[in-house]
């Protein structure tokens, strides 16, 4: 209890980054066998650091499946269900925290009960919706179930509320309609909220298995995890570098987009849990 | 949340027809939002009650009610006994791992100026990543043959373990790999409620005379109360919606159900035994269960919460 905090600071933050280093590594195995040519995979004990970083593995992921269509698929999906969320979340969210109307709070808590309810309670009932609605198999029947959201309607409205009304009456009184204030006033000043939800949203949809699983088969609206799910499953038999290859191209874009997004990502829950 | 003249500033002032008029753009603007949830949850919750009261294989037109025999099928199922079995104990071990884990690391990461983001960075970073990305790494790790997981065991002198491929070991892998996943999760939220805590407690209580180790017991634990029941309800949650892992690593196996978890259930039993009725009163279950897992969580908590604050 005598050492001088800085000792003290020294040790802690050895500790954590030994933890964080452990938790780090397995990410770093991905990429590592991604890059050993197939005999180095069945070394063992395994080699740390390829003796030589090898393309192959990657190539042959690339030819073996159309990963092209698999990215193309999976951001038609995750950018489809993005806009549609926002554009549906902020119209609701400025619908329940501005406007005054009889039977909002019902209307809201409507909203609200689904949150707490996964995809994966009802999709028995949705797939049959989407067959009735010849859904099924399409990039839409992966996207229009997922048209709104409410987390994101709960967490927007949220941040609408705080924002003083003053600033609203005063868009009002030179003449702004509601767009107009969504767009001049609500959406600027909400900014850190919005950014937080989509961020989250665009990747939950992206890493999603679930449902495209359940909702498509073939390859032509296959989603990239479900792509990358099938280099395990060959009946050939596992190539752990190709399999890993195929991880390493799934998980890039998203450590990439949280990389630069990460300040949000923190920030974010600190605003959530306000 | 309920403070009904809060969202609307100055309404009293504004003239009628304004307000004649808001009252039909606030159905308007809310509408699009209620109509997915009007089919997509709302409706399809009534569906799934009237499937779970039928019996049908999803291909042949023929669906007739059979009351609540799907119901008394699954109360008599050894596999639905041993899935309600493993959900509870994936739950737990995952949840409360993740939590103290994640807590900790949150306790040790306030006093840590720099670097921070870097520590933050690494141990969050599971957390992005899909559940696809991790089931086919830990596959990888776990390899009986050529596993690093294993390897380092050999070296270490330990006997070798068959992870995935014994009913003993099995369950508990999906936990720990589930754990290494949140974890992140856990601590950055933590680390969201202690950045909440004023300091000024903590200078009072020191001029008090009160130590580090119970600074920790007496103010950080219970002002972290709001915090840590949220974490409670999203875990639990999360952890319900578990399928990814299961379907590609253990295909709810190595035998006897081993790794079955409550969605696999429904799915094995939906799209594989294509049993509709059965699997829609097990999802008419797991939804009755997540909604009593709330509202008790709601209950226990919140009365503690708030004699905490």
């Amino acid at each position: 209890m005598n050492v001088p905090s800085r000792v003290r600071e020294v040790v802690v933050l050895a500790a954590l980054g030994a933890v964080a280093a452990a938790v780090a590594f397995p990410l770093y195995w991905i990429a590592v066998t991604a890059f050993k040519p197939g005999p180095e995979t069945f070394q063992f004990p395994p080699s740390l650091w390829p003796r030589r970083w090898d393309l192959g593995p990657l190539r042959a992921v690339w030819q073996m499946a159309p990963m092209l269509l698999y990215y193309r698929n999976s951001i038609l999906v995750a950018a489809g269900i993005l806009v549609l969320q926002l554009v549906t979340v902020i119209l609701a969210a400025y619908a329940f925290a501005v406007l005054e109307f009889p039977g909002r709070d019902v209307l809201f808590y409507l909203c609200l009960v689904p949150i707490m309810m996964p995809e994966q309670v009802l999709f028995i009932p949705d797939f049959i919706i989407l067959r009735t609605l010849h859904l099924l198999n399409t990039l839409g029947g992966l996207v229009l179930p997922f048209a709104t959201s409410a987390f994101g309607i709960f967490l927007i409205r949220q941040a609408f509320r705080g924002i003083p009304g003053e600033f609203i009456d005063a868009a009002r009184a030179e003449g702004a309609g509601d767009l107009a204030v969504i767009w001049h006033v609500l959406m600027p000043l909400g900014r850190p909220m919005i950014a937080t939800f989509a961020v989250f949203s665009f990747v939950f949809h992206w890493n999603d298995y679930f449902w495209p699983l359940i909702m498509t088969n073939g390859v032509p609206v296959r989603t990239l995890p479900l792509g990358v799910a099938t280099f395990y499953t060959q009946e050939s038999g596992v190539v752990w570098n190709q399999v890993m290859a195929a991880n390493l191209l799934l998980i890039l874009p998203i450590l990439v987009v949280f990389a630069l997004v990460q300040p949000y990502i923190v920030r974010g829950f600190q605003l959530t849990l306000r | 949340m309920t403070d009904p003249h809060a969202g609307a500033p100055a309404a009293g002032r504004r003239p009628s027809p304004f307000r004649r008029a808001a009252r039909l753009r606030g159905y308007l603007f809310a509408l699009p939002a209620l109509v997915i949830f009007g089919v997509f949850f709302y409706y399809a919750l009534g569906f799934n009650v009237y499937l779970s009261l039928s019996s049908w294989n999803l291909l042949s037109p023929e669906r007739h009610y059979v009351g609540f025999a799907n119901y008394r099928a699954l109360l008599m199922s050894p596999r639905f006994h041993r899935t309600l079995w493993n959900t509870a104990l994936y739950t737990a071990g995952s949840t409360l791992g993740s939590m103290t884990i994640g807590l900790a690391l949150a306790l040790a990461l306030r006093r840590v100026t720099r670097l921070a983001r870097l520590v933050q960075g690494a141990l969050f970073a599971p957390y992005v990543i899909s559940w696809v990305s991790v089931a086919l790494l830990w596959l990888w790790l776990l390899d009986p043959q050529y596993g690093l997981v294993d390897a380092a065991f050999v070296r270490l002198g330990l006997p070798a373990v068959n992870w995935l491929g014994a009913e003993g070991t099995a369950l508990w892998s999906l936990v720990l790999l589930t754990i290494w996943k949140t974890v992140g999760y856990d601590m950055v939220t933590c680390l969201g409620g202690l950045q909440a805590i004023p300091a000024e407690v903590y200078e009072s209580a020191a001029l008090d005379g009160a130590g580090p180790g119970v600074q920790v017991f007496r103010i950080t634990l219970p002002l972290l109360g709001p915090t840590v029941f949220f974490l409670l309800v999203t875990s639990v949650i999360f952890s319900f919606e578990a399928f990814d892992i299961v379907n590609i690593m253990t295909q709810g196996g190595p035998i006897h159900s081993a790794t079955y978890l409550f969605v696999y259930f429904i799915y094995a039993v939906g799209f594989q035994y294509f049993q509709i009725g059965q699997a829609a009163a097990a999802s008419v279950l797991l939804f009755l269960i997540l909604l009593i897992l709330t509202a008790l969580e709601f209950q226990f908590l919140q009365r503690r919460v708030h004699y905490a604050a």
